[in-house]
């Protein structure tokens, strides 16, 4: 169980993260959901140990997050990450030789998949074939958790389907996936709880399926709801 | 296949199949996907495809055997009966609608009956 | 460790290639100058060797601590940091990169001198003369006997300070990078922390070993001891230092 404990992150005067108590459970697959700057990315960071709570507790398996967490956490940045030196191949036997987890046979499937070639070069590829190379080589990794930060973005809509197929592949009964998109809409059918992230705070999480039998919304129209009051600005929900 | 978002995905799964089992397409005894097919089948989440058969099964329309899988219930009967549930219910959903419109019943049954005549819709050969 | 090492290794390659690649062509116009017996071209050629082989080290070493910068401020760094790996080791691994290649370019530098000046004396038919010359411009300016001990002291006391400046230019960036995370001035702030904390090593050493100035061999073994030390010392803080504020 991945966990947080009345983490509170602070960078200088901004708070990103107020006291958020969240825990994610095996066998899930959660959407992370909130605006821009509301705190997704930074709890990601924190799962993985990229970055140290101010305060409070980021705990795996009951264990503070650290160095050996990173073996059964596999973090997918939104942010293009490899070296451009790189081809597709070579990112594939780097994390190979880090991650006890990844599978090379499952990686040059997910590459064949989405129509991404072993020999091509980092630095030429287009942000769209970078974004589905992120997700292969990170969901070849048969880790125990999966964090992928935006897995949708700058990808068309063949690919995201073939994605979110993997996101589903991916996950098991022994896994923990957090994703979270701006784009709701193909979260949908693939998460079964959302967890509402406002301004560094935690505002709700709930299981989908019920939050749709008891009030027929959908996570869209509750994301509507939820961020109502923070004006015009997220337009990207459609 | 596109989901209603707003209704609860496990149903209209549900729904997808027992069309298969009402049309044929699914005959009784047949072995279904496993939950995982299932999930990968139609882009859903495994513990949404896990529901379908749950409530599936709790309606009497597939049986799990250990180690074997799911399958469509043998009972010719369920089916039938399963039928005539689903064509009752689209046949209120349609005649309300009707009435809607302003129709009166026995309207309604005379333009059945003229459609039928123009253009007689047997059941489907699949 | 070991494929840290790979991988930085791997990242400073390309700084390396151009190192060769200046030496290939130096050397190159060098023998071409001893062949054709043109002086103009084996002076030329000569001093420039000579220039790179001391530039050619420590751009190998500054080429290091760019790699360090660009691990810390940008995005690839999340190559770096995601891995299940903690700082002590990306840092140590570092540091092995850059004490193995710079030790590596140095001897082959130094091997390389040897060979050119051989070649030179030899061409111009004054071996037997080289040795004697040797010995008496290291004893004229060290007043040491040429004996094995002392030499290779020398060597390690070399290496030492060599390592103690590499930690000091780890430390200086990842504090300017903690301070100032890799905004604009980062790299001319992380140069300003190295001249800084050079001299603060430097002095602190003067005022401590002021003392041994006399004894030439003591004096080496006690440098190459607090260099070590303070190399130590700087590599533990900045690996701290890079865990607490890591911020990629």
């Amino acid at each position: 169980m991945l966990e947080s404990r009345e983490v509170t992150m602070r960078f200088g005067s901004t708070v990103a993260l107020d006291h958020v108590t969240l825990r994610l459970e095996p066998g899930h697959i959660y959407a992370l959901l909130g605006p821009n700057g509301s705190g997704k990315t930074t709890w990601m960071k924190l799962a993985t140990g990229l970055l140290h709570p101010t305060e409070g507790q980021m705990l795996w398996k009951g264990e503070t997050v650290g160095m050996h967490s990173r073996e059964d956490v596999a973090y997918m940045s939104t942010e293009p990450f490899f070296y451009p030196w790189m081809t597709a191949k070579s990112v594939g036997k780097y994390y190979e030789d880090f991650f006890a987890d990844f599978d090379p046979a499952r990686y040059e499937d997910l590459l064949r998949r989405m129509d991404l070639a072993p020999g091509l070069k980092v630095k030429n590829l287009s942000s769209g074939m970078m974004a589905k190379m992120k997700v292969a080589v990170t969901l070849a990794r048969r880790a125990k958790v999966y964090l992928l930060d935006e897995p949708f973005n700058g990808i068309d809509l063949l690919a995201r389907d073939q994605i979110a197929r993997t996101i589903v592949e991916a996950a098991d009964s022994d896994t923990v996936l957090a994703m979270s998109s701006h784009l709701v809409e193909e979260m949908e059918a693939i998460a079964d709880w959302a967890v509402f992230i406002k301004q560094g705070r935690l505002v709700e999480s709930c299981d989908l399926e019920t939050m749709r039998q008891r009030t027929g919304l959908s996570m869209a129209d509750r994301y509507r709801q939820v961020y109502a009051d923070l004006g015009a600005g997220d337009k990207e929900v459609l | 296949m596109n989901f209603d978002p707003m209704l609860p995905i496990w149903a209209q799964v549900a729904d997808a199949l027992k069309r298969d089992m009402v049309s044929g397409r699914l005959k009784p005894g047949d072995r279904l996907l496993s939950t995982r097919e299932l999930a990968l089948r139609f882009t859903i989440n495994p513990n949404t495809a896990a529901r379908v058969y749950q409530e599936l099964e709790n309606s009497g329309l597939c049986e799990t055997r250990r180690g074997l899988g799911t399958f469509v219930t043998a009972d010719a009967e369920r089916i039938a009966a399963l039928r005539a549930a689903m064509a009752e219910e689209l046949l209120r959903g349609f005649l309300s609608r009707l009435q809607d419109l302003g129709l009166t019943r026995g309207e309604a049954l005379a333009m059945i009956e003229a459609a039928e005549q123009a253009q007689p819709a047997g059941p489907s050969e699949e | 460790m070991k494929m840290l090492l790979k991988y930085e290794f791997r990242k400073s390659w390309s700084a390396k290639l151009i190192a060769l690649g200046l030496f290939a062509v130096l050397e190159a116009a060098l023998l071409l100058g001893l062949l054709f017996d043109h002086s103009r071209t084996v002076g030329f050629a000569t001093g420039l060797l000579v220039f790179a082989a001391f530039v050619v080290p420590m751009a190998i070493g500054i080429a290091s601590v760019v790699i360090l910068h660009r691990d810390m401020n940008s995005k690839q760094g999340y190559m770096l940091f995601m891995t299940p790996r903690n700082c002590y080791q990306i840092l140590g691994a570092k540091v092995i990169e850059n004490g193995v290649s710079v030790l590596l370019a140095g001897v082959a530098i130094a091997l390389l001198g040897v060979l050119d000046v051989t070649l030179v004396f030899a061409r111009y038919n004054l071996l037997d003369d080289l040795w004697e010359q040797l010995s008496k411009i290291i004893e004229a300016f060290t007043h040491l006997s040429i004996d094995r001990t002392t030499v290779l002291l020398f060597f390690f006391s070399v290496l030492c300070s060599w390592l103690c400046t590499v930690n000091i230019a780890y430390f200086a960036d990842i504090l300017s990078s903690s301070i100032l995370r890799g905004k604009k001035f980062s790299g001319l702030v992380a140069f300003i922390f190295f001249i800084v904390i050079s001299l603060l090593v430097s002095r602190l050493g003067f005022f401590a070993f002021e003392s041994l100035n006399r004894k030439p061999v003591s004096y080496l073994l006690a440098d190459a001891v607090y260099s070590l030390v303070c190399a130590v010392a700087l590599y533990f803080g900045a690996a701290a230092i890079m865990d607490r504020n890591l911020n990629v």
